[in-house]
C-alpha cells in the first residue's frame, strides 16, 4: 500500500490543502485524483526542469503548468478553461435536429449498438459510427480540421488540452445533459483537466495492468512483489504485448523502476525507460498493440500490458456462457506499486452540424441502464455511474470472480497515477523514444 | 536417378521439367485464391478451417452476411462506385493523350508523355503520400475523402489507356486515316470515323483493365478516406485481416473477384471479335512499356 | 506529289490538321498530370521544409524556398544514415528483402516465362490466361488467402505435420522475416513475368534451332543465345517488380506484422497518421524519391529507346 506519507514528499494534508485551495469537491469515498506527480514535482531520483511550481494561465485558460502555448493539466495543477467568445456554448432548450445524421468518431467496439439503434428511434436520426484504429490517427484526423463528426468518443486527457486551445471542441451545455449530475460520480464532476466540465465528459474509467492466460504459463504474477517485473523476468517469447502507443509502455517502464511520474520530462528518465522496454522486445519479441480481447482468448498473446476494460471487451467475442477461466487480470497498483489510473472523455465537435442531437446522445449513454447495458454487454469498459458498485457487478455475475480485479473502484483512483498533456518538445522526447523502440535502436 | 534425369533433360522430348515448373507456379498462384473462396462459405466463423459449407457469410447471418451487413455492402459500393467513376473519366482522357502524343511530335508532347511514364512507374505509395499531403495542407477545399480516393484512382490508371491505345496505334498504322485524309476527309471527320471505330477494341481494353485495376486498390483509397463510408472493398479485406477476420472478408473479396472476372472476360470477347490478333497488340504494348 | 509529302512531313497525320487540335487532345491528361503528380511533390517538399503548428503540432507548410527549414530533414537523413538511427535497420532491411524477393521473383518466373512463351504449346492461351489472373484478382484477397493457409491451424501447417516434417504448429504469422519475404515474392511475381514472356516470345524458334544445328548443347544455347536477348526484359521486370516492393507496408501489416520485420514503407504510413510526425512522413518519401531516380531514369530511357523501334514482325 502506498503511503500517503511519502509520495513525492507530499503529505496528505498538504495535497487536501491545494484541493480545497483549486475549489475541487473531494467525495466522502477518498480522493479521486492522487497526489501524483506533476511536471511541478521532483521525481524519485531526478530533478524537475524548469517548469517547477510556474503556472501555465495564459488566454486559454488558468491553473496548469507551462511549456505549451495553453495550460498543461495535472491532477495538483488543476486547468479551468476560458470559454472564448468566438467558441461559445449553444443555447439552451433548444429542439433536437430533425432527420439529422449524428456522426460519431470512435475506438473500435467502444459503444453499444444498441444504445445507437435506441437513439435513433428515440429521436427520429440516423447515427453513423466511424472508427480511428488508435487515439493519436484519431487526434491527427480532427485536428487536420478535414472531418466533420459531432462527437468524438475515447479522447483521452493527455490529448484534450490541444483540441480545446485550437477551437476544435465546442462547450458543453450541461442543461441538455441532467445525467451528468445525476448519475456520474461525485468526483468526476470536476476533474483536474478541465474544472467545471467545460469542455469534457467524462466516459469511461479503467486501470492499466497486466493480462495473462494462467493455463499458458505458470508465474503467480500477483503475488510479486513487484508485478511489473514479469516482464523483464520470465516473459514468453513470441507471445508478449505492450500497448501500442507513445505514453503507456514507457510509462510501464518507469512504473517497474519505481518512478512515480509517467509524465516526466526529464530526457534521462526517458531514455531509460525506453531502453528497458527495448531489452523486453529483444528478449521475446513483442508486438505492441492493443488487440489483446482477441489475441489473449485465442492464444496468439499469452502476457498483455491492458488496460482493464478489454478484459471486458474479450467476452463480447467469446461463446455466451464462457466466463474464460484461462484469464487472468491483475492491476499492480493493488500491490503498492506504481501504476495507472484513467478516464477518457467525450467531446462535442465544432464540425457538429447537429449539437443538439449531440448532447442528447451524451445525456442518453449516461442514462443508469444504456450505461450498465453499455459497459456488460458491449465495452467491457466500466462506467464512472454512482449507481453501480464493484460488489453489485461480481455479485451478480456481470463480472466473473476469477476477473473480480477489474473492476474500477474510487479508491483505486487515489493510488493510481494519471498520464498526463505533455509540452510539445517533452511529447517530441516520448515520441522518438517509441520510435526508437518499434526501430529496436 | 540417371533415368530421372534423363527423363528431364530429353531435349526433344516435351521439357517436362518446364512443364513442372508451369503447371506448378499456375497452382502456387491460384490455388490459394481458390481456398480464400471456397472458405467464404464455412459454416464457422474461422478462415483456416473447414466445418461444413453455408451461404452464412453470403445471404443468412443476421448481421455479418454481406445481404445483413451495412458496412459490407456500402463498401462494394464504394468500390464499384470508384472503379466506374474511374473508368469513365480515365479512359477518355488517356485515349486523348494517347492519340495526341502519337501523332503530335514535339517537345512539348514528349515532355508530357515523359510525365505519364514517370507516373507510370512511380510506386503508389509515393503518389498516395503526395495526394495526401495535397488535400490536407494546400487543396484543403476538396480534402480526404471520396472525391480525393476518386482523383487519386483516376491519377494511377490513366497510363493504361494511354499503353494500350499507343500499342493499338503503333499496328495500326496510319494508312486508312491517311487514306481517308487522301480523299478530302477533314482531320476531325478522320478522328471520329476512321481512328476511333478502329481503335475500338484497345479502348474496350483499357476500360475493363481500368475498372478491374481501381477495384482492388488499396494504397491510394486507404490513404485518402476520411470515414467510414469511404471504406472499399480492400480496406475492409485490409481492416478485418488485421484484428479478426470472419469469413465475410472472404465473402466480400470472392464478390470483387466475380464481378472483375465478368468484366475481364466480356472486355475479352469483345476485344477478340474486333482486332485481327493479340500477338502485335501485346509486343507494340511493351515495346510501349519499354519492356 | 514531294509537296503533298512535305505537308505531311512535320506529323504522320494528314495535311490541313488544325493547330490546336493535339495540344487540346493532350491538354486534359497533361493538366492532370501536373495538378496532381508534380504539384504534390512540391507540396512534399513544402511539408518536409516547412513549419509545425504551435497548439496542435500539424505541419504547416512553408512555399517560399528561401524560408525553409532543415530541421525534419537532417533528423531523417541522419537516422537513416547512421547505423543507431531510427530508420536505418528498416532501411537496410527493405533493402535485403526486396532484393532477396526480387530474385525469387526472377527465379520462378523465369522459367515459367520460358515455359509458356516456348514449350505450352497448344496449352499456352489457356496458361497465359491463367497467369494474368492475378491482375485482375485483388491483393488484398490473395493476401487474405495466405493468411488463411498460414494459421497455426491452417492447411499449410496441417500438411507439414501430416507429413511428419514439424511436430508444432509453426508459427508462420509471427513475425518471420520468411513469410514476409514469401509473400512479397507472391504478391509481385505476375510483374516480372510479363516482361520476360514478352522477351522470351520474341525469340524466333529458328535462332535457337540454328544454333543446336551449329552444334551447341541446350545449356550452351540457353546462355548464348536466349539469355542475352532477355537482358533488357530481366532489368526491366526487376524494375517493374522489384520498384513497388520498396513502397510496401500492408504486406508486413498483414504477413509479418511485428518491430523486427518493418519496412521503411510502414514508418512513412505511420508518420502520416499522427500531426507530429507528419512531416517526418513526407520527409522520408522525399527520400524514397530520390533514392528511386536512378531505376526510374533508366526505365525512361528504355522506354523512349524501345517505342521508336517497330518490334520485329
Amino acid at each position: 500500500m502506498l503511503d500517503p506519507n511519502q509520495q513525492n514528499g507530499f503529505t496528505r494534508r498538504e495535497f487536501m490543502k491545494r484541493a480545497a485551495a483549486a475549489g475541487l469537491a473531494v467525495s466522502g469515498a477518498g480522493a479521486f485524483l492522487a497526489a501524483c506527480g506533476g511536471g511541478a514535482q521532483t521525481t524519485v531520483g531526478g530533478n524537475s526542469p524548469a517548469a517547477s511550481g510556474a503556472s501555465g494561465a495564459n488566454q486559454f485558460g488558468s491553473g496548469g503548468i507551462a511549456g505549451a502555448p495553453y495550460p498543461l493539466a495535472r491532477p495538483d495543477a488543476p486547468v479551468t478553461w476560458t470559454i472564448p467568445s468566438d467558441n461559445q456554448p449553444i443555447d439552451s432548450n433548444m429542439p433536437p435536429e430533425k432527420g439529422a445524421t449524428l456522426k460519431i468518431y470512435n475506438w473500435p467496439y467502444y459503444l453499444a449498438p444498441s444504445l445507437m439503434k435506441s437513439f435513433e428511434q428515440k429521436y427520429d436520426c440516423k447515427v453513423d459510427l466511424t472508427t480511428f484504429p488508435d487515439l493519436e490517427p484519431g487526434v491527427a484526423k480532427i485536428s487536420s480540421g478535414q472531418t466533420d463528426f459531432d462527437l468524438m468518443f475515447g479522447l483521452q486527457i493527455y490529448d484534450v488540452g490541444k483540441l480545446i486551445a485550437s477551437k476544435l471542441v465546442q462547450p458543453i451545455n450541461q442543461d441538455y445533459i441532467p445525467n451528468f449530475k445525476a448519475n456520474v460520480w461525485d468526483s468526476m464532476q470536476s476533474p483536474f483537466y478541465d474544472v467545471g466540465s467545460r469542455f469534457t465528459i467524462p466516459y469511461s474509467v479503467w486501470n492499466t495492468g497486466i493480462m495473462w492466460r494462467n493455463d499458458m504459463f505458470k508465474t503467480d504474477i500477483q503475488g510479486l512483489p513487484n508485478p511489473w517485473d514479469i516482464f523483464w523476468n520470465g516473459a514468453p517469447k513470441n507471445k508478449t504485448h505492450m500497448l501500442g502507443n507513445p505514453r503507456d509502455p514507457m510509462a510501464m517502464a518507469m512504473y517497474w523502476r519505481g518512478q512515480t511520474d509517467p509524465n516526466s520530462s526529464d530526457p534521462t528518465v526517458i531514455d531509460q525507460a525506453k531502453n528497458d522496454i527495448l531489452d523486453v522486445v529483444m528478449a521475446t519479441n513483442a508486438k505492441f498493440d492493443h488487440n489483446d480481447y482477441n489475441d489473449i482468448p485465442k492464444g496468439g498473446a499469452w502476457l498483455h500490458q491492458s488496460w482493464s476494460g478489454n478484459v471486458g471487451s474479450a467476452f463480447y467475442f467469446l461463446p455466451k456462457g464462457d466466463t474464460a477461466p484461462y484469464v487472468s487480470y491483475y492491476w499492480p497498483g493493488d500491490s503498492g506499486v506504481p501504476a495507472s489510473v484513467d478516464n477518457d472523455t467525450v467531446v462535442v465537435l465544432n464540425t457538429a452540424k447537429s449539437p443538439v442531437l449531440a448532447h442528447l446522445f451524451i445525456d442518453w449513454v449516461l442514462d443508469a441502464e444504456n450505461a450498465l447495458t453499455n459497459y456488460t454487454t458491449y465495452t467491457g469498459y466500466q462506467m464512472p455511474q454512482k449507481n453501480v458498485t464493484p460488489e453489485s457487478l461480481v455479485g451478480s455475475g456481470v463480472v466473473p470472480d476469477h476477473l473480480a480485479t477489474t473492476v474500477v473502484t474510487e479508491e483505486q483512483f487515489t493510488k493510481g497515477l494519471r498520464v498526463c498533456e505533455l509540452a510539445p518538445d517533452v511529447d517530441t522526447l516520448y515520441q522518438n523514444a517509441y520510435q526508437q523502440v518499434q526501430a529496436g535502436v | 536417378m540417371n533415368r530421372l534425369r534423363d527423363f528431364f533433360t530429353n531435349p526433344w522430348g516435351k521439357a517436362r521439367f518446364l512443364w513442372v515448373v508451369g503447371i506448378g507456379y499456375v497452382l502456387w498462384t491460384l490455388l490459394p485464391v481458390v481456398n480464400a473462396v471456397l472458405m467464404s462459405f464455412n459454416s464457422t466463423k474461422s478462415i483456416s478451417v473447414w466445418a461444413g459449407f453455408s451461404w452464412r457469410w453470403w445471404f443468412t447471418d443476421p448481421n455479418e452476411s454481406i445481404l445483413h451487413d451495412p458496412n459490407l455492402r456500402h463498401a462494394l459500393y464504394q468500390s464499384v462506385m470508384l472503379a466506374g467513376l474511374t473508368t469513365l473519366i480515365a479512359v477518355p482522357i488517356g485515349v486523348a493523350f494517347a492519340l495526341a502524343t502519337d501523332r503530335w511530335r514535339s517537345r512539348p508532347a514528349s515532355a508530357a508523355n515523359t510525365l505519364m511514364m514517370v507516373s507510370f512507374i512511380t510506386p503508389e505509395l509515393i503518389l498516395a503520400v503526395g495526394l495526401f499531403l495535397l488535400f490536407v495542407n494546400a487543396l484543403k477545399v476538396i480534402g480526404l475523402g471520396t472525391t480525393a480516393q476518386l482523383l487519386g484512382l483516376i491519377l494511377i490508371a490513366i497510363a493504361y489507356p494511354v499503353v494500350i491505345v499507343r500499342a493499338r496505334l503503333l499496328s495500326m498504322g496510319p494508312e486508312y486515316e491517311q487514306a481517308a485524309a487522301d480523299l478530302g476527309a477533314p482531320p476531325l471527320t478522320v478522328l471520329r470515323r476512321i481512328t476511333l471505330p478502329l481503335l475500338r477494341p484497345a479502348i474496350f481494353a483499357g476500360a475493363a483493365i481500368v475498372f478491374a485495376f481501381t477495384l482492388d486498390d488499396f494504397v491510394i483509397v486507404n490513404q485518402l478516406a476520411l470515414d467510414q463510408p469511404n471504406t472499399t472493398v480492400s480496406m475492409y479485406i485490409y481492416g478485418a485481416a488485421r484484428t479478426s477476420p470472419t469469413p465475410a472478408a472472404n465473402a466480400i473479396g470472392s464478390l470483387a473477384l466475380f464481378a472483375s472476372m465478368i468484366i475481364i472476360t466480356f472486355a475479352f470477347l469483345a476485344y477478340r471479335r474486333s482486332t485481327r490478333g493479340m500477338k502485335d497488340e501485346a509486343q507494340n504494348a511493351q515495346s510501349v512499356l519499354g519492356v | 506529289m514531294a509537296r503533298a509529302k512535305a505537308r505531311r512531313s512535320a506529323s504522320r497525320d494528314g495535311a490541313g490538321t488544325p493547330r490546336w487540335l493535339w495540344p487540346s487532345l493532350a491538354a486534359p491528361g497533361t493538366a492532370y498530370l501536373l495538378i496532381l503528380f508534380l504539384v504534390p511533390l512540391y507540396v512534399i517538399l513544402a511539408v518536409t521544409f516547412g513549419k509545425l503548428d504551435p497548439i496542435l503540432q500539424t505541419p504547416l507548410p512553408v512555399w517560399n524556398p528561401l524560408q525553409w527549414k532543415t530541421g525534419v530533414m537532417s533528423f531523417t537523413v541522419s537516422n537513416l544514415v547512421h547505423s543507431d538511427g531510427l530508420y536505418f535497420a528498416a532501411f537496410i532491411r527493405t533493402i535485403v528483402y526486396v532484393a532477396i524477393s526480387t530474385s525469387l521473383c526472377l527465379l520462378i518466373g523465369y522459367p515459367f516465362a520460358y515455359f509458356v512463351s516456348r514449350h505450352a504449346g497448344r496449352a499456352k492461351a489457356l496458361f497465359l490466361v491463367l497467369f494474368f489472373a492475378p491482375f485482375w484478382i485483388s491483393y488484398m484477397l490473395r493476401m487474405l488467402a495466405w493468411i488463411s493457409l498460414l494459421q497455426d491451424d491452417g492447411y499449410v501447417n496441417r500438411i507439414l505435420m501430416s507429413l511428419g516434417l514439424i511436430s508444432h504448429p509453426y508459427p508462420f504469422l509471427a513475425g518471420k522475416s520468411l513469410t514476409l519475404i514469401l509473400g512479397l515474392t507472391y504478391g509481385y511475381v505476375p510483374y516480372m513475368v510479363l516482361p520476360l514472356y514478352a522477351a522470351l516470345d520474341r525469340i524466333p524458334q529458328s535462332q535457337l534451332e540454328a544454333s543446336r544445328d551449329l552444334g551447341a548443347s541446350p545449356t550452351r544455347t540457353f546462355f548464348r543465345v536466349t539469355l542475352p536477348q532477355s537482358r533488357q526484359a530481366i532489368l526491366a521486370g526487376v524494375i517493374i517488380a522489384g520498384l513497388p516492393m520498396f513502397g510496401d507496408y500492408f504486406t508486413q501489416q498483414l504477413l509479418a506484422n511485428t518491430n523486427g520485420t518493418r519496412m521503411i514503407g510502414n514508418f512513412v504510413v505511420e508518420a502520416l497518421s499522427s500531426s507530429l510526425l507528419m512531416s517526418r512522413g513526407a520527409s522520408l518519401i522525399l527520400m524514397m524519391m530520390l533514392m528511386m531516380l536512378a531505376p526510374v531514369i533508366y526505365y525512361l530511357r528504355s522506354t523512349s529507346r524501345a517505342a521508336t523501334v517497330r518490334p520485329a514482325r
